[in-house]
């Protein structure tokens, strides 16, 4: 029941919560935060693995959020706002650490094409579900930014395209075929460097136990 | 529905983002063909790599903490850099940062020069000028300190041949004197 009254209220409280905080209501914007908070620590282990810099990441972003909060137009929800401050400050790190978010975007589409039909095993039965995510993680950061972002939103954070678009200003086919871009590069890295996830006609030594 | 149509449905399908309505004929599809179910099971098998790890937790107090730092900065955007998190103060090394920083070394380092340059002028100035010392040709080596040597040897040769017995013979370096009378 409290869950079903959070959904109902949520959207409205968010506003009301901004209209308070813009009238000088501290406790309402400790509310906001207390609201997404886990959302956004959990959003940023996804571009850092080390926790003071997840911290700093949330906390820098709520700070961004209430330094603009006149700027935040209703069009889109508080939450699509927020996660698209974190979003940039994300990339913002990681560029400030020499990952260029736009590099090593541009490729061959016949190369894309290739990879793209490409396939790659599950990873069930055989791996735990912490060396999955380990498996992942490496493999996502390997990705260029635009990639990584685009599967963690909508893998992760299980985004609907429309609020992908809203958040990265992109539209929605553009969404889409970056979608389908990064999953293909996702197969490929994830086949270099471990081979025996690729299924058997496409692997170099193909093992019969693996495919089992 | 096409097998061309089926590829690119897929990963829409799978994402959720079809309605019923472009859905059914897609599954209808699936059912009927087998390489298309392949392919979407495959795709599907794919979605299994991002598991979601156990929930993420801010610490105990984060958003109280957070809260009140905001609201100290208020909307000073002076303030902003000195409130800034530890851990993207120490890690910014963007070039804004270490433009910053070049420019107080560089500044820093033109004091320091300034300072010394006048510190050496003034001791310069208070400085005797240079002296017979420095001056005198006692760093002359070689031929110049010969010459001086044999010019003396004939001074004392020619002093002693004035203070002696008449005019005997004169040193050798007097030729020249000789020669000049002589003529």
């Amino acid at each position: 029941m409290a869950v079903v009254a959070l959904m109902q209220s949520t959207p409205r409280e968010d506003d009301q919560l901004v209209d308070a905080t813009l009238a000088g209501d501290g406790g309402a914007f400790a509310t906001l935060v207390e609201r997404y908070q886990d959302r956004l620590f959990g959003l940023m282990r996804h571009y850092t693995r080390n926790s003071a810099e997840i911290e700093d990441l949330v906390q820098e972003t709520f700070l961004k959020a209430y330094r603009r909060l006149d700027t935040f137009q209703r069009q889109s929800s508080f939450s699509t706002w927020i996660y698209r401050i974190a979003v940039n400050t994300a990339l913002d790190l990681l560029k400030r650490k020499g990952r260029n978010p736009v590099a090593s975007v541009e490729e061959p589409e016949e190369l894309l094409e290739a990879r793209a039909t490409s396939t790659v095993l599950a990873p069930d039965a055989r791996l735990a579900q912490q060396e999955i995510v380990r498996i992942t993680h490496e493999v996502l950061e390997q990705l260029p930014e635009i990639f990584r972002t685009v599967l963690v939103l909508r893998e992760f954070e299980d985004m609907a395209y429309q609020d992908m678009a809203d958040l990265l200003g992109i539209s929605i086919g553009t969404i889409e075929s970056r979608l389908f871009r990064a999953r293909a590069r996702f197969r490929a890295k994830l086949i270099e460097s471990y081979p025996e996830f690729a299924p058997e006609e496409s692997s170099r030594r193909p093992s019969r136990q693996e495919r089992e | 529905m096409k097998c061309q149509d089926v590829y690119s449905l897929v990963p829409r399908y799978l994402d959720g983002e079809l309605s019923e309505v472009q859905a059914a004929p897609l599954r209808k599809h699936l059912l009927e063909c087998l390489s298309c179910r392949d392919a979407a099971s495959g795709q599907r098998a794919f979605k299994r790599w991002f598991v979601r790890e156990t929930a993420a937790a801010a610490p105990e107090g984060f958003a109280q903490r957070v809260a009140a730092l905001a609201v100290r900065q208020g909307g000073d955007p002076a303030q902003e850099h000195s409130v800034r998190p530890r851990l993207l103060a120490a890690t910014a090394s963007g070039p804004s940062a270490s433009l910053h920083d070049l420019r107080r070394f560089v500044l820093v380092l033109t004091a320091l020069a300034a300072g010394l340059l006048f510190v050496l002028s003034l001791a310069l100035r208070t400085q005797s000028l240079p002296t017979t010392r420095e001056l005198s040709a006692q760093d002359l080596s070689g031929e110049l300190q010969g010459a001086f040597q044999d010019l003396e040897r004939l001074n004392a040769a020619e002093r002693e041949a004035r203070d002696g017995a008449g005019v005997q013979a004169p040193a050798p370096a007097l030729g020249t004197d000789r020669g000049a009378a002589s003529r």
